[in-house]
This record gives structure tokens, C-alpha cells and sequence, in this order.
């Protein structure tokens, strides 16, 4: 016990618990006006954010010293991990995230501390308890607990060689896992996080504003880190999103699996938010709105978290799962509980009070589309959120007692199919387009319908010619036989509409440029939005997967994707043989392929690709495990996706026949080899009894030279199991092994050889992937995350000049004004 | 009336009315393999242990074929043969039991989705027992 509490990283974390009650009971206390209570509660906020700043350094420094007596280190960390990939191990598994969040709920509360002025008594308190729950989480669940030592007796499946018991501290840890070894893994959980802990600084203002009955003025000091959020988290999302496209090979960058939905539902709710924030500011509407969206997003974060964390979607998902212990989950279940329940409570105590103002009652004006945008993103948000919910929700009993339900309920639990989330996207993508592409030429209050008509022409104009080259272009696939199953008027319309909403957009953005760069933002965005959606539905619609089986030394494989694949060996081809046996370990490890463009005979045409197939340490299984991951070559108007279908083989030539015969040996397909093998008699030795007998053929092998060599290759019984015996052929230098036994009946047999001038054969099944224009969904999630993170600095510097003194120094509203 | 609750009751309508129709055949049941068999041409998910023995791959007319056969999560004797037309999925060959989605057609259950079941990477509680030398020694 002594031990334990001796550890820096354990007392930080009671240190941060303790000092994190302290600061948010000396803030409430502070409430009453009290500088000195207020300046004891900073200076305990101070305390918490260092130790939990502490905490993931601390663990980071075990992580990169490899010091395998933490738990959390010998799952995560081998001896032979090295590099960045060595420091991103620190968040690789839940109590490292856990520490990752904690860090930056830490270095974010400093921020708002600071920023809060008169509001930090009141929105420091209901956001420090964000931190004092982490606390507490990382306290029950400690990412610096030690692995335990073994006592007692070996176990019985102990192997045999093995020294028992085991060295303790251990020498070398279980290892990361290959596909968390990669630039994407190391960016994307930091971004995401940031954004998620974001999450609670508008929970916090929106409580604050009941608690204040001060609806105004959160929304201007609030914007900010909305945004922030919208930003970070659309990047994070992007990043994942790239990840698996890169390393999982799964084809694709969104599946709709219950660990991608849990931070889309959130992102949706921010988005909503956002899009409330600025009606609010603008109109004075939408107060009681913005408070519910505040609320929300947060908790709809704290409950993906609940969702993913806690194992209870396991069988509905393609990822591992963590299982938090139980004492871990309940505080993150009381987490939400509570601040859910403080949430309705004070809106059912303040609703009346809330001010309502009405927008403009016309159906040609920004307020109706702002209001609009609200509906969709929450709608959006609610129906990601029920379908990632429904394998839980179906397990109701009394669900099943209502007819219309009865076959999507059941005991145990109901997977959602992307086909809801598909169909019921279009269904609200499609208006939200249109209104994307309107809203620069609509004015708020009111807008001229003639006016206004005259200013869509152009970009309208052109998205009518655009969609018109989508619609060649699904003529075109679809004659070469590219079929989607998805109905063409919908991708027709979607890229029509996205090309409008982009176009519309972008010349806005031109004009703003000249006059008011920080203007942009939220323009830039809905730029993004038109690209991203037309980017995926080209994408999605129009990708198609073929598989070869390309063979060592055959010639070129023609694919249908207008290039021939080719064998070109591996990436250890000519090194000695310890060394191959190494670099199969290594995860650049690869087998090489030759892209020629068809038709093309020319060697220097084309390129290599590099498909890595490596063997990597499966600690939960405790055996080596293959991994694959795709070559990806972008071309500016598709990528050519390029992975291992299965693992590639090695096939040795080989003969099959009857007793009595003769035959050529070789590889079907291939040029013989020359030898030949002559099946002279079947033999069996033992008393007829298989359990201890031997087995197999006695053949002759005539080399290419004529010269004759007896061979006997055979199963042997003797431990039960068969196994091969006679394998080698001193007199070559060769091989041979009984392949798939010996038919009872018959004795036929098939035999496979290793011989000198008559090389086994690599046989790689590829996967070739056609993905048409997915650079514009990269591309398109590029200006989203660039357009919220200008408007973030547009809003942070109008709050900031407030604050100063000045008049808010706000710039006029682009586009006309009625 | 105001437009914006006009536009209100035609989105929420519109969605209420594509999830509804869309959710008969998104959603899909949990059975065994003795009921995904006596309802062919129904998309279900069906558990199931792999038999290692029965796994082959091959690539038939330019889509691969990932073939096995799986039997009742409980060991009964209810088995079925798997086909899966798309890349193999990462860490099958490391799987013990899948979770495969689709429907069961002319005596074999095509999959469009496996979700392949592995010991997850969190669930070390008992990799930290004495295996953990047996890395050095296994390859």
C-alpha cells in the first residue's frame, strides 16, 4: 500500500480530486462577494490544473521510459517501440485518454478562468466538477497501478522452457497495436479531445445564464469556444476519418459505427448551437433554444462517451471496446445524471422568464433559414443519436407490444443499418443544401424576392452546368458498368445542390476578402459543406472494388480501372535470411507492386506500390497476427486504393497423382520446372495402428539432369497429431512435404517441393479500389475547419474589444440589408 | 402561421415518415443460426465461433470469397457456411467468434458486414499474467 501511495502520479491525482472540491466550494462560497474566498478558490483551481497537467506527464514519462512495472505501460509499450509513435502510447488506452482529458479540461478552465471577469464565480464552479469526476475516475481506475507479481504455482498451460515465475518488473511489455502506430493516431485523440473538453466551457455558461437570469450576455463570451469546439471537433472527426481510410483498410472514411456516431452526435449539436448563437446575437431570438443546445451538446458527448466506454455496444460495432471497471462508469452515468437533472430543473424553474422575441415572419429572410439550419443539424443530431441508441432502446420490453415496432425490437438489442442514416440524411441534406446556397443573398428582417432571384441566377447558372457534367459522369460509369445502388436522381441532385451551395458561397468569400477577411468564417464553411457532400456522394456512389490474385513471375494483371498490377517483389528481396525473418516484423514491410497504366508495356511507366503486409505481436491472443495496410496514390480526380485482400501465399510447385504414375512437377499457370516425380508404391509402417504408425508415399524424383533420387515423404502419428516426416532432400539440397494427406481410398496424394532452380511462388490477392473525387471530401472538411476557426477569431476579438471598453467594434453583416 | 413552423412540421414530418419506413429495413434482429436459416432472403445478424478449419479464400470472378463455417455461440449443433464478397476483414484471422450480418440464401448465409470479435485491446486483465515472456519465444 505504502508502495502505491509512494508513486508521484497516485498523490497527484488525490491532490487534484482534493484541491478541485475545494475550489468548487470556495467558489460557490465566493458567491457571497468575498475577494479573499475567490482568490483561495483560484489558487486551489490552480492546484487541481497542475496536478492533472502532472498526471499525463508523469504517465508520459513512463510511457517513453518503458517502465513495464505500470500496468498501463506494459499494455501499451515494447521495448522495441521507439519514436513519436513511442508518446502517443500515453493515450492509447482509457486511463491514458482519460489523463488526456483531464489535461485539457485543466488548461481549458485556465482559459476561462481568466476570461470570465464577473461570471467566473458562477461558471468555475459547474465547470470544475468536470475535472473533481475526472479525478475521481482516473483515482478508481489509476493509469499507475502495477502489474501484479506472480506467486504460486505455474499454471498448467505454461510453455515448456518458460522460466516461471516470470521476471518482475517485466522486461518487455504487450506492445502497441500496429494500426494506433501511425501520424493519424498520434493527431487525432489530442484534436478531439480538445474539442470535447471545449464541450463543457458552454455547458457551464448556459447554467450560469439560468442560474443569472442573464439570457444576453452569455452568447457574445460563449461564441468563441463554440466555435472552437465546431473547429477542433470537425477536425478530429476528419482525422479519425482519415485514419481508418489509411491504415484499417476498410475502404472508406465513415461507416456509421457506434464509435464514429458518438462524437458526430455532439459535433451536430455544437453546429446547431452555433448557428442559434449567431440568430441570438443578431435578433435577440432563440434564447431558450441556445440554453437547451448548450445542454445538450454536452451531455449527448458525456453519453457517447458512456456509450463507447462502457461495452455495452460490443456486439454492434466493428471496434474493440473498452469495458470501464464499474465504480468508473457509475461516475460517469452520476455525471450525467446529475447535470442532467440540474439542467431541467432549472429550466423548468426559468422558462417563463427566458425572453422570447420573434424573428421575422418572412419566409425569404436569413432569420427563417438560420431557424431552419437549427432544425436540421438537431434533427440530425437526434436521429444519429436514437440509431447509435437503438441496439440499447430495443431491448425494452414494452416495445415490442407496439405492432409498427415489433420487428426492429427485440431481447437482444437491434443494430441500425446505414441505410436509416443514408436515407434519412438526404431527406434533410437535400433542403439544407438549397437553403446553404440561398442564405447569402437573404437578408435578415426581410428580402426582395426579385432582387434576390437575380443574384442566385449566376451561381444557380452554374450549378445546373455542374450537376449537368455529374449527370455525364453517372451515364458515363454507369455504362462502364459501375453500378450504385444508390437512385441517380439523388446523386444528381445532391452534387447540384452541393455545387450551388458551394458556388453561392464562394463568391461571397471573394467579396468579403477584399473588405473583411475575418467576415468569411461561416461562409467558408458552408463552402466546405457544398464540396463535402458532393465529394461523398460521388465517392460513395461511384467506388468500386475489384480483386486479382497477382502472381510472382506471371506478367501483368489488367484491372478494370484502366492500369495492369504487376508482382515486383518485396521490400526484403535479396537480404539474407535472419534478416527477412526480421524484417517481416517491420511495419514498412511490403510486398511491391507495379502500376502501369494499360497498355503501357514500358518498365519505367507508372509506379511501385508498396501494400505492407507485417506480422505484428497479438497480445490478447498471444500470437503473431498478420496486418495489412493499402498504398494509396492520389490523383487529383480519384485515389487508387491498393490492399491486400488476404494474406499473400507462398505456392510451392507440386504434383498430385495415383500410385504407379508419373507426372511434371509445377504451379499451375507457370512454365514447367523440369523435374518430374514417379509415385513407385503407398507405405505404412506400425501394426496398423494410426496412433502410432507412419505413412506416405515412396517416390522417385527425376531431376531436370535425369538424375533419380528415392524420396519417402510421409505422415507420421506418433503424437497423435500428423506431422510430416522425410521433409528433407540432402542429395539437392531441397524439399518435399505430403500436402492435404493421403485419400483413403485411392492413395492419391499431392506432394510440394522446394528445389534448387525451381523457386515457390508469391501469390498476393489485391484489392483494388476506384474512389472518384474523394479529394473534394478532405478538401471540403479542410474549409469547414477552416471557416469555424476564423469566425472563433472574429468573435473572440469583438468580445475582446468589449471587454476593453470600446464599442463593440461589430462588423456590419455581409450582404444586402433591407 | 409562421413559415418557420410551417417548414418546422414538414421537416419533422418528413423525417418521422423516412425513418419509419427506413427503419423496417435498417434495423436488424439478433437470431440464431437455426432461425437465420429458417428465414432466408431476411437480413439478420447471426453470432457465431468460427471453425478455423473451415476458413478458405479465393478470388471468383474478380470479387474475393472469404468462406467458413460457424456454429452456435453455445457449442450446439446448429452450423451454417459464411460467404463474405469483400476484403477480409482486418484481424480475422486472429477472431475466435464474428458477428456476421446478411441474409441466408440458397443453403449458405451471404454476409454484407462481419463484425469480427476479438479480445479487445482493453481487456488485459489476464495478459498480464505469465504469457507476457512468451512473445520472445513464440517467432
Amino acid at each position: 500500500m505504502n508502495a502505491l501511495l509512494a508513486e508521484p502520479g497516485r498523490m497527484a491525482v488525490m491532490v487534484g480530486l482534493l484541491a478541485s472540491v475545494v475550489s468548487v466550494a470556495c467558489y460557490l462560497a465566493a458567491l457571497r462577494g468575498s475577494d479573499r474566498v475567490r482568490a483561495v478558490a483560484r489558487a486551489s483551481y490552480a492546484v487541481a490544473a497542475a496536478s492533472a497537467v502532472f498526471v499525463f506527464f508523469r504517465l508520459m514519462f513512463l510511457v517513453a521510459a518503458k517502465r513495464f512495472a505500470y500496468r498501463y505501460v506494459f499494455d501499451y509499450v515494447s521495448a522495441d517501440l521507439d519514436g513519436p509513435f513511442l508518446y502517443s502510447a500515453t493515450w492509447a488506452g482509457q486511463e491514458g485518454s482519460f489523463a488526456l482529458w483531464a489535461l485539457f479540461t485543466a488548461v481549458i478552465g485556465l482559459l476561462v478562468a481568466w476570461r470570465a471577469r464577473d461570471w467566473e464565480t458562477l461558471v468555475m464552479p459547474i465547470y470544475i466538477v468536470n475535472l473533481a469526476v475526472l479525478f475521481a475516475i482516473m483515482h478508481g481506475l489509476s493509469p499507475f497501478a502495477l502489474v501484479p507479481k506472480e506467486t504460486g504455482p505455474p499454471p498448467p498451460e505454461l510453455p515448456p522452457g518458460m522460466p516461471w515465475p516470470p521476471p518482475w518488473p517485466p522486461t518487455d511489455g504487450n506492445g502497441l497495436n500496429p494500426s494506433l502506430q501511425n501520424y493519424w493516431m498520434a493527431i487525432h485523440p489530442p484534436v478531439i479531445f480538445i474539442g470535447f473538453a471545449s464541450l463543457a466551457v458552454p455547458y457551464a455558461y448556459a447554467m450560469a445564464a439560468l442560474i443569472r437570469s442573464a439570457y444576453v450576455e452569455w452568447v457574445s463570451r460563449v461564441a468563441p469556444y463554440v466555435l472552437w469546439c465546431v473547429g477542433t471537433l470537425g477536425a478530429g472527426l476528419f482525422l479519425g476519418g482519415y485514419w481508418a481510410y489509411e491504415t484499417q483498410g476498410w475502404h472508406g472514411f465513415w461507416a456509421w459505427d457506434p464509435v464514429e456516431n458518438a462524437s458526430l452526435f455532439p459535433w451536430l449539436g455544437s453546429l446547431a448551437l452555433a448557428h442559434g448563437l449567431v440568430v441570438q446575437r443578431t435578433r435577440g431570438a432563440m434564447a431558450r433554444t441556445n440554453i437547451v443546445l448548450a445542454v445538450l451538446s454536452w451531455l449527448l458527448f458525456v453519453y457517447g462517451t458512456f456509450l463507447t466506454r462502457s461495452g455495452v455496444l460490443a456486439n454492434f460495432s466493428v471496434h474493440a471496446f473498452g469495458m470501464l471497471d464499474n465504480s468508473a462508469l457509475r461516475l460517469l452515468v452520476a455525471l450525467i445524471a446529475v447535470q442532467g437533472v440540474a439542467a431541467v430543473v432549472l429550466l423548468v424553474w426559468r422558462w417563463r422568464n427566458i425572453p422570447g422575441r420573434q424573428t421575422s415572419d418572412a419566409l425569404l429572410s436569413r432569420d427563417t433559414a438560420m431557424w431552419f439550419a437549427v432544425l436540421v443539424l438537431s434533427v440530425g443530431a437526434a436521429a444519429v443519436c436514437l440509431g447509435t441508441s437503438w441496439p440499447l432502446i430495443s431491448r425494452w420490453g414494452w416495445l415490442r407490444a407496439i405492432p409498427v415496432l415489433k420487428g426492429a425490437a427485440s431481447a437482444e438489442g437491434v443494430r441500425v443499418e446505414p441505410v436509416f442514416y443514408n436515407r434519412l440524411g438526404t431527406v434533410l441534406i437535400v433542403p439544407a443544401l438549397f437553403v446553404i446556397g440561398a442564405v447569402p443573398f437573404l437578408a435578415w428582417g426581410r428580402t426582395d424576392s426579385e432582387r434576390l432571384m437575380r443574384r442566385m441566377m449566376l451561381p444557380w447558372l452554374a450549378a445546373i452546368a455542374g450537376g449537368g457534367a455529374v449527370l455525364w459522369f453517372v451515364l458515363h460509369e454507369a455504362a462502364i458498368g459501375h453500378l450504385a445502388d444508390t437512385p441517380r436522381a439523388v446523386t444528381v441532385a445532391i452534387s447540384t445542390l452541393g455545387l450551388f451551395a458551394g458556388l453561392a458561397n464562394l463568391v461571397l468569400v471573394w467579396k468579403l476578402l477584399r473588405k473583411q477577411k475575418l467576415s468569411t468564417g461561416g461562409w467558408l464553411a458552408h463552402v466546405g459543406v457544398g464540396l463535402l457532400l458532393l465529394g461523398t456522394v460521388l465517392t460513395n456512389v461511384y467506388e468500386k472494388t475489384a480483386s486479382y490474385a497477382v502472381v510472382e513471375g506471371r506478367g501483368p494483371v489488367k484491372t478494370e480501372f484502366g492500369y495492369s498490377l504487376e508482382f515486383a517483389g518485396w521490400t526484403h528481396d535479396g537480404k539474407p535470411e535472419e534478416q527477412v525473418l526480421r524484417e517481416w516484423k517491420r511495419h514498412d514491410h511490403a510486398v511491391l507492386l507495379r502500376v502501369r497504366p494499360a497498355g503501357s508495356d514500358d518498365a519505367g511507366v507508372g509506379y511501385t506500390a508498396r501494400v505492407a503486409v507485417f506480422k505484428y505481436w497479438n497480445a490478447s491472443k498471444n500470437e503473431w497476427a498478420t496486418m495489412t495496410w493499402p498504398d494509396i496514390r492520389k490523383q487529383l480526380h480519384r485515389d487508387i486504393y491498393l490492399a491486400a485482400a488476404d494474406d499473400p501465399k507462398l505456392i510451392r510447385p507440386s504434383a498430385t497423382l495415383l500410385p504407379g504414375e508419373t507426372s511434371t512437377i509445377g504451379t499451375p499457370g507457370m512454365a514447367p520446372t523440369g523435374y518430374q516425380v514417379r509415385y513407385d508404391r503407398f507405405y505404412r509402417t506400425g501394426h496398423g495402428d494410426m496412433m502410432n504408425g507412419e505413412m506416405g508415399a515412396e517416390m522417385t524424383l527425376i531431376t531436370p539432369d535425369h538424375r533419380k533420387v528415392r524420396i519417402r515423404p510421409g505422415l507420421s502419428f506418433a503424437h497423435g497429431e500428423p506431422t510430416p516426416t522425410n521433409v528433407e532432400i540432402p542429395e539437392i539440397g531441397g524439399a518435399v512435404i505430403l500436402q492435404g494427406g493421403i485419400r483413403p481410398d485411392t492413395k492419391e496424394v499431392t506432394v510440394a517441393f522446394e528445389l534448387p532452380g525451381a523457386p515457390a511462388t508469391w501469390v498476393v490477392p489485391i484489392a483494388a479500389t476506384n474512389k472518384p473525387m474523394i479529394n473534394l471530401v478532405w478538401l471540403g472538411v479542410a474549409f469547414i475547419v477552416a471557416g469555424a476557426l476564423t469566425a472563433m477569431v472574429r468573435r473572440a476579438r469583438e468580445e475582446h474589444a468589449a471587454r476593453a471598453g470600446r464599442a463593440p467594434r461589430r462588423a456590419p453583416e455581409p450582404a444586402e440589408s433591407a | 402561421m409562421k413559415p418557420g413552423a410551417i417548414i418546422a412540421f414538414i421537416v419533422l414530418v418528413a423525417a418521422a415518415i423516412t425513418t419509419f419506413l427506413s427503419f423496417s429495413q435498417a434495423t436488424v434482429k439478433h437470431v440464431t443460426i437455426a432461425e437465420a436459416m429458417a428465414s432466408p432472403g431476411k437480413t439478420v445478424q447471426v453470432p457465431g465461433q468460427i471453425l478455423k478449419e473451415t476458413v478458405s479464400f479465393r478470388i471468383h470472378d474478380k470479387q474475393p470469397e472469404l468462406r467458413f463455417v460457424i456454429v452456435d455461440m453455445q457449442g450446439g449443433s446448429q452450423h451454417m457456411t459464411v460467404v463474405y464478397r469483400k476484403p477480409r476483414p482486418e484481424n480475422f484471422h486472429n477472431a475466435t467468434s464474428v458477428e456476421a450480418i446478411g441474409q441466408y440464401k440458397d443453403g449458405v448465409f451471404e454476409a454484407s458486414t462481419l463484425l469480427v470479435k476479438c479480445p479487445s485491446k482493453y481487456q488485459g486483465k489476464d495478459a498480464a499474467r505469465w504469457p507476457f515472456a512468451a512473445r520472445r519465444l513464440s517467432c
